[in-house]
């Protein structure tokens, strides 16, 4: 009766150590390569979609060439760091690794990351003045090197032309300023099918600081730290009033869908529910998959002066590798290889902007990316960012929601910032 | 007495399979932590012992201009917020009861229903995400539409701080009331129909049947839906994630949200071990409540050893 | 007489006919994401994100179900799956029904105690675990393999806990004839526990089935080569960090789903009543 019973836990069984050969059998032969070549270095990347293939066509090229063997890790961005530390804490840390800026300064303090200016200086193909100038700016921390430039994420402003044709309203150009953008946010928002409620709106207000209200804050001559990084100025006159401008498009002229529509997972723009947005230039990507109505880009409207935030990467080595040179090559090949490849990002290498260009050359105005990157403006990360900018963010949503005046909602951010400045 | 000392031995032959890996692969990374929330530690360096520190930042307090304010408001805050996200158990329960009922009935097609109710447990957590951010859309979501059919005007759900909780508790409640009615369903095979039977012919309706056969029977298995829904409830972090990100304004930030903050985005994983083992200090006393009682509440616990 | 059996006839077509309409409206309700990603599995990725909502493609891509095994290593990622998975769950069903035989009836000194302990375990969330268990399997060497994803997880307090409310339910009667009769105490377990506890199996089999099926987190950390990679992993892959190929990851994701799906069905049938009929007379 057992027997019985347990037939079909059997018949599992067996299928599945049936399975185990074929699964065995392919082995992890690529694994044990590490055994017969002298040099090996160990890659940890985030690389989703369609750029993989290429990139491990990358590494096999890379082998090939110098006879070393690379062993990728590949995880998607949103566990990448987690992946990292855990790696990290187990003393295998990879020999290189794909940095991003956010977290650049407190692995940079950690001294774990090796500086690198000296290799740069040494190398006779590699020159800082290739590069853009923001994009090097990226690569630094403290005065020290430590990453090669990758590329250049500026924000940009998106705006939905077959809506403006229906409106016959002027398409946004670089003359724009705030008055601009709320006199047309007015006359987009409204409700087109004719039910009582709107469901067009103007302008998409978003809570986040990166590419919500940053870009805002910098044009109105505010800042959001200090110069030296060491205190928080988001509480200056100049900032407070950018944020009020937000905070009163959403709720005093009513031109933005709620809060939570920057959030979700089909953003308004691309379902065709918002006229104008301000997001970073990899919404490109998505974008260009809309097929409901015509769409550009266009500088963001200025006040005192134009502003964007920006944001770059790049790739940094391990202090403690036994294989400083090779990884230092391998770092130029990876960096170099993806200034031809195509990105929503702006390649860093200055020969290679045009590139940028043609790719995109779906997008009419796409030239306007190449004027807005001059007002680049660095996101001033220092330790700690990561927590307070999700405190500020928490301030700025209390104002667009109608809890707090953008006054106090500053003022409560800076405090919270510098509790977190003084805690790093 | 020899007999005594074998039967202990047997026991303890019994558990072995199950100790032997929970030592090694449970038991020794959780004494880790514990000694690890004494540490301040960055994990890519070595850690610092901080002692006490962590716990004191944590739990207690401090005077502020004359009025006694938390050292860390947030870890109140988001506790407040995973409390409150803990009403969904008891819907989620009743509902998952109410499912296994109407499914245990000789109905036809009641596999079909029965797998349809499996599947938000089986569904990706994104597609989830994606169709209950539409149904609360605060505009065109069904939700409002429905309520907008008998005149109430819908609130913005993820849009307020006020509804932003009830919403994800809604959402959390549909996504595991399968799970739970998949056990009742278990539960109601084992209640021998005899029992019915017998009822029925004394007289007792179907209410009756319900409440002093049935809810006995199954007390067993709500013991076990409520203690691992508190577990699991208070643990909240990935359905809740994919909704709300844990806004608006953090008023959907829980506690699991904030230690793997402090842990992997904020370089103080010493401090996340502490948050992590105040919330297991919280779910045992929960636990043990419930255990201390569980000889009143529940059917089969003699409670002797 | 007849007006009684009438009445408890529309009673009871009442009663049918109100739990048929809950169960297909909340059946409805339950079944809305997974249409939404067989319907976006069939679009275009321009088309997803459309508001209102579309829920019917205009040309529906049925050759995604074939380029979806092309892209990436779908083959050896679903080999990889079943044999952790299955392992896994036989595994637990074993442990766990031991030892919640153990703390259902037998006796022995620390019986709660131990139970307590082994329950507390669960309520330290995963994160702050992680990195230790981390670190010991790389001291073992076990990293990137099959043990890594196997051996840690072939004990769990939840299937231990499920069960022992289980086997308390069963009539300690049985069981007391049994011993009197002089059976082992394995022998009972075999012979009469499991064989009465079908439901509760199956039930924590399912269970066991579908969290290692689609475990994410773990496989994730442990794992760092394609070809060790499990199928939740896997899929993650199709998330870039600013696009995400949605057509193509909600195609993988219902193929995903169909192994746990058709599990549950085939374990549909052991809920059968439970056998516990005649015999405990007197």
């Amino acid at each position: 009766m057992a027997i019985r019973k347990y037939r079909c836990a059997i018949a599992v069984a067996v299928i599945a150590l049936l399975l185990a050969p074929a699964v065995f059998a392919g082995g992890d032969g690529e694994d044990d390569a590490a055994a017969q070549e002298p040099v090996t270095l160990r890659v940890s990347d985030w690389r989703g979609d369609a750029g993989l293939v290429e990139y491990y066509a990358w590494m096999t090229e890379f082998e090939e060439n110098t006879g070393m063997t690379i062993e990728t890790e590949v995880t998607p961005f949103a566990e990448y760091f987690t992946k990292l530390q855990t790696t990290a804490a187990a003393g295998i840390a990879p020999d290189l690794w794909n940095m991003s800026s956010a977290f650049l300064p407190q692995i940079a303090e950690l001294g774990v990351i090796l500086d690198i200016g000296d290799l740069v200086d040494q190398d006779p193909d590699f020159s800082w003045d290739d590069y853009h100038e923001v994009a090097v700016e990226e690569s630094f921390y403290n005065g020290v090197a430590y990453r090669l430039p990758l590329g250049l994420f500026p924000a940009i402003f998106y705006y939905n032309k077959t809506m403006f044709d229906e409106a016959g309203l002027d398409y946004p150009n670089d003359d724009w300023n705030w008055d601009d953008l709320l006199e047309a946010a007015l006359a987009l928002t409204r409700d087109t099918n004719g039910d009582g409620t709107v469901n067009q709106w103007g302008f998409l207000v978003s809570k986040a600081m990166q590419v919500g209200w940053s870009s805002f804050v910098w044009q109105n001559g505010g800042e959001i730290i200090n110069q030296a990084k060491t205190a928080a100025a988001i509480d200056q006159p100049a900032s407070i009033e950018a944020i009020q401008f937000l905070v009163d498009l959403m709720n005093v002229h009513k031109v933005s869908p709620g809060i939570e529509a920057a959030e979700q997972l089909g953003d308004p723009f691309l379902t065709g529910q918002v006229a104008m947005t301000v997001h970073g230039v990899w919404k490109l990507n998505p974008y260009s998959g809309i097929e409901d109505f015509e769409w550009d880009v266009a500088m963001i409207p200025m006040q005192r002066q134009s502003a964007t935030s920006s944001i770059g990467g790049g790739y940094t080595i391990f202090k403690d590798t036994e294989y400083v040179s090779e990884a230092f090559e391998l770092m130029k090949f990876i960096t170099e290889k993806s200034q031809s490849q195509k990105s929503a990002g702006i390649p860093a290498k200055i020969e290679n902007m045009d590139l940028y260009f043609e790719w995109w050359d779906n997008v009419p105005n796409i030239a306007a990316i190449g004027r807005m990157i001059q007002f680049g403006h660095t996101l001033d990360i220092t330790l700690g960012w990561n927590e307070w900018r999700s405190a500020a963010e928490t301030e700025v949503s209390l104002a667009l929601l109608g809890r707090k005046t953008a006054a106090e909602a500053a003022r409560d951010a800076a405090k919270a910032i510098n509790e977190v400045l003084a805690r790093q | 007495m020899k007999r005594k000392y074998k039967d202990y031995l047997t026991a303890y032959a019994f558990i072995a399979p199950n100790i032997v890996a929970f030592l090694a692969f449970i038991l020794i990374p959780v004494a880790f932590s514990l000694y690890m929330s004494l540490h301040e530690w960055k994990l890519l360096v070595e850690p610092d012992w901080v002692g006490l520190a962590n716990w004191i930042r944590l739990l207690w307090f401090h005077v502020e201009d004359g009025r006694l304010v938390a050292n860390d408001p947030r870890y109140w805050r988001y506790l407040g917020n995973t409390a409150y996200l803990l009403l969904a158990v008891p819907f989620t329960i009743v509902v998952a009861l109410i499912f296994a009922l109407l499914l245990d009935q000789p109905l036809k097609g009641r596999v079909v229903f029965r797998t349809i109710f499996i599947l938000p447990v089986v569904s990706s957590t994104i597609a989830v995400a994606v169709v209950w951010s539409w149904l609360f859309n605060t505009e065109f979501g069904l939700i409002n539409m429905g309520l907008r059919f008998i005149g109430i005007r819908g609130p913005a759900w993820l849009g307020t701080i006020e509804w932003a909780k009830p919403a994800v508790i809604i959402m959390m409640i549909w996504k595991q009331a399968g799970y739970n009615m998949l056990l009742c369903l278990a539960g109601l095979q084992n209640i021998p129909s005899q029992l019915y039977d017998s009822a029925a012919i004394d007289g007792a309706g179907p209410w009756s049947r319900f409440r002093y056969i049935t809810l006995p029977m199954l007390s067993p298995t709500i013991f076990f839906m409520v203690i691992m829904g508190i577990i699991a409830g208070m643990q909240a972090f990935n359905s809740v994630f994919v909704l709300t990100k844990g806004g608006p304004a953090e008023s959907t930030t829980t506690l699991v949200y904030y230690l793997y903050n402090n842990g992997f985005q904020w370089f103080r994983m010493g401090y996340a071990s502490a948050v992590a083992w105040s919330l297991l200090i919280i779910i045992l006393v929960f636990t043990l409540i419930q255990w201390r009682y569980r000889t009143k509440w529940v059917y089969g616990e003699t409670g002797k050893p | 007489m007849v007006d009684a059996v009438l009445n408890a006839k529309v009673r009871a077509a009442a009663w049918k006919t109100f739990s048929y309409t809950t169960l297909i409206l909340i059946g409805t309700l339950m079944i809305l994401p997974f249409l939404w990603m067989v319907t976006t599995s069939l679009k275009d990725l321009g088309k997803v994100f459309t508001f209102p909502p579309q829920w019917i493609p205009e040309e529906p891509r049925w050759s995604h179900y074939l380029e979806v095994w092309n892209q990436v290593p779908m083959l050896r990622w679903y080999a990889n799956s079943l044999f952790v998975t299955i392992t896994i769950t036989l595994g637990q069903l074993l442990t766990s029904s031991l030892a919640a035989y153990a703390f259902a009836r037998l006796k022995f000194p620390g019986r709660d105690q131990i139970f307590l302990i082994y329950l507390a375990t669960l309520m330290l969330p995963f994160h702050v675990r992680v990195i230790p268990l981390f670190g010991i399997l790389s001291n073992i060497g076990w990293l990137n393999t099959y043990q890594a994803l196997i051996v840690p997880q072939l004990a769990n307090p939840f299937g231990t806990f499920l069960l022992r409310q289980f086997f308390l339910t069963i009539p300690s009667e049985l069981e007391d004839a049994a011993i009197i009769d002089g059976c082992s105490r394995f022998r009972i377990y075999s012979r009469i526990v499991i064989p009465l506890s079908k439901p509760a199996l199956a039930t924590l089999g399912t269970f066991v089935f579908m969290g290692i099926w689609n475990q994410f987190f773990w496989p994730l950390i442990v794992t760092s080569t394609p070809r060790m990679r499990t199928l939740a992993v896997g899929l993650a892959l199709f998330k870039g960090r600013f696009s995400t190929d949605w057509p193509l990851l909600m195609t993988a994701s219902v193929i995903v789903l169909i192994p746990s799906l058709v599990l549950f069905i085939i374990n549909q049938r052991f809920f059968t009543k439970g056998i516990l009929l005649g015999g405990i007379k007197g």
